[in-house]
């Protein structure tokens, strides 16, 4: 596999919530909105890049018997020292996202990189991994985040939780509801399931359907293909 | 011997563990600390708009911790704020009750806490229905909020600052 080929995978091919069901947790707990969602992202990338480096550098000098709870030590620590610096440069992330930071610790997909992967590679293999692996598990949040954020509210906001300086709206749908009645807001007619848990149920199931639908046909399209051939 | 290599690996990890978290906790603690106050002033500022200046006491209660003497720029008593906290199966509530000086409740607020966000959002008006109410008479609770655990923290501190500011008041 090409150093491309492994950053790539996590994205699409690997996603680790749409292919490998991991880290699910979070992906359900904190996607209200975009933002949150890729907060929660930027931790997971952090932690996952340190914590593959690390045992990618220690795996060897590590015996069988005490891998696993080795593994955790230095995952928590990275864990923590993200918490730390979460309060201490964005209070507001660090409430919205209460104890699902230090749940990170338990995510499945920082631990199953490090054992699959991690520990039988080298460092810099491994750092891209974490890198690429948390990108696609970032990415896989936001969208679930936007669906939600959207539907809730009828728009994406930024500077809410994350420090960017100031607060405005990235998207709305505003104008669709002024296209019929300037006095309204799309605000009014947000769908709040979608704010709550099972709102977050219903979005990853119809993407997970979606992608599911999609395979199928083309599947269905190469073994059409196959049979005309033969 | 493989048992003592494995005890020493790990006891290895774990002090290396123990000095990174330490580096991080010594470098972040005096910023957090910043923004713990930060946020506490402003909320005082919320409840008080014409504070000017304030003075804390500390209190040995099993709820409150601190009372905020809080006086406007002629130095006139606003009214007192008490610091309450509370641990509940999901995690710690620090909140801020304030009494006026006619015994009114004028703003009960959280200032932080480890319950779920999206519990304790829930309980906003639940909150908001402590203001107004007299510290002199008992303060009823309505447990039924979809965040019991929450909300009972919350009352159990509304409730330890009203008895602490009756007992200051006797006094």
């Amino acid at each position: 596999m090409t150093k491309k080929e492994n950053f790539l995978k996590g994205f699409i091919k690997e996603n680790p919530i749409f292919v490998y069901l991991l880290g699910m947790c979070p992906a359900l707990a904190v996607t209200s909105t975009l933002e949150s969602a890729l907060g929660m992202g930027i931790l997971v990338i952090f932690v996952l890049i340190c914590s593959n480096t690390v045992i990618s550098l220690i795996s060897k000098y590590i015996p069988i018997d005490v891998k696993v709870p080795a593994y955790i030590v230095i995952i928590a620590t990275f864990v923590t020292i993200v918490r730390f610096f979460v309060e201490a440069y964005a209070p507001d992330l660090a409430i919205t996202l209460g104890v699902f930071i230090p749940l990170i610790v338990v995510n499945c997909l920082i631990l199953g990189r490090a054992e699959s992967f991690a520990s039988k590679n080298n460092v810099v293999d491994s750092a891209i991994d974490g890198l690429g692996m948390g990108l696609g598990f970032t990415f896989a949040l936001c969208i679930v985040g936007a669906i939600r954020e959207l539907l809730a509210t009828g728009g994406l906001k930024y500077g809410v939780y994350l420090p960017f300086g100031k607060t405005g709206n990235l998207f709305t749908l505003d104008w669709i509801i002024n296209i019929f009645d300037k006095d309204f807001t799309i605000s009014d007619y947000g769908i709040g399931l979608f704010a709550s848990p099972a709102g977050a149920f219903i979005t990853i199931g119809l993407i997970l359907a979606t992608i599911n639908l999609y395979r199928k046909m083309k599947l269905n399209k190469e073994t059409k293909v196959k049979e005309s051939e033969a | 011997m493989d048992k003592i290599k494995s005890a020493v690996v790990l006891m290895l990890v774990g002090v290396c563990s123990g000095l990174l978290i330490f580096l991080a906790y010594s470098f972040t603690a005096p910023i957090i600390e910043d923004n713990k106050n930060d946020n506490e002033k402003s909320t005082i500022e919320e409840i008080y708009p014409d504070i000017d200046n304030f003075n804390k006491e500390d209190i040995d209660n099993t709820y409150i911790v601190e009372v905020t003497y809080v006086y406007d720029k002629d130095s006139n008593l606003l009214g007192y704020v008490y610091k309450g906290s509370d641990t509940n199966n999901y995690g710690d509530m620090t909140i801020f009750v304030a009494i006026g000086t006619d015994n009114i409740i004028d703003g009960v607020e959280i200032v932080s806490t480890g319950n779920t966000s999206t519990f304790v959002n829930k309980i906003g008006s639940n909150v908001d229905a402590f203001v107004g109410l007299d510290v002199s008479a008992s303060i009823e609770a309505d447990t039924g909020t979809g965040a019991t655990y929450s909300y009972t923290s919350i009352y159990n501190i509304v409730n330890a600052a009203s008895s602490v500011h009756m007992n200051m008041e006797d006094e």
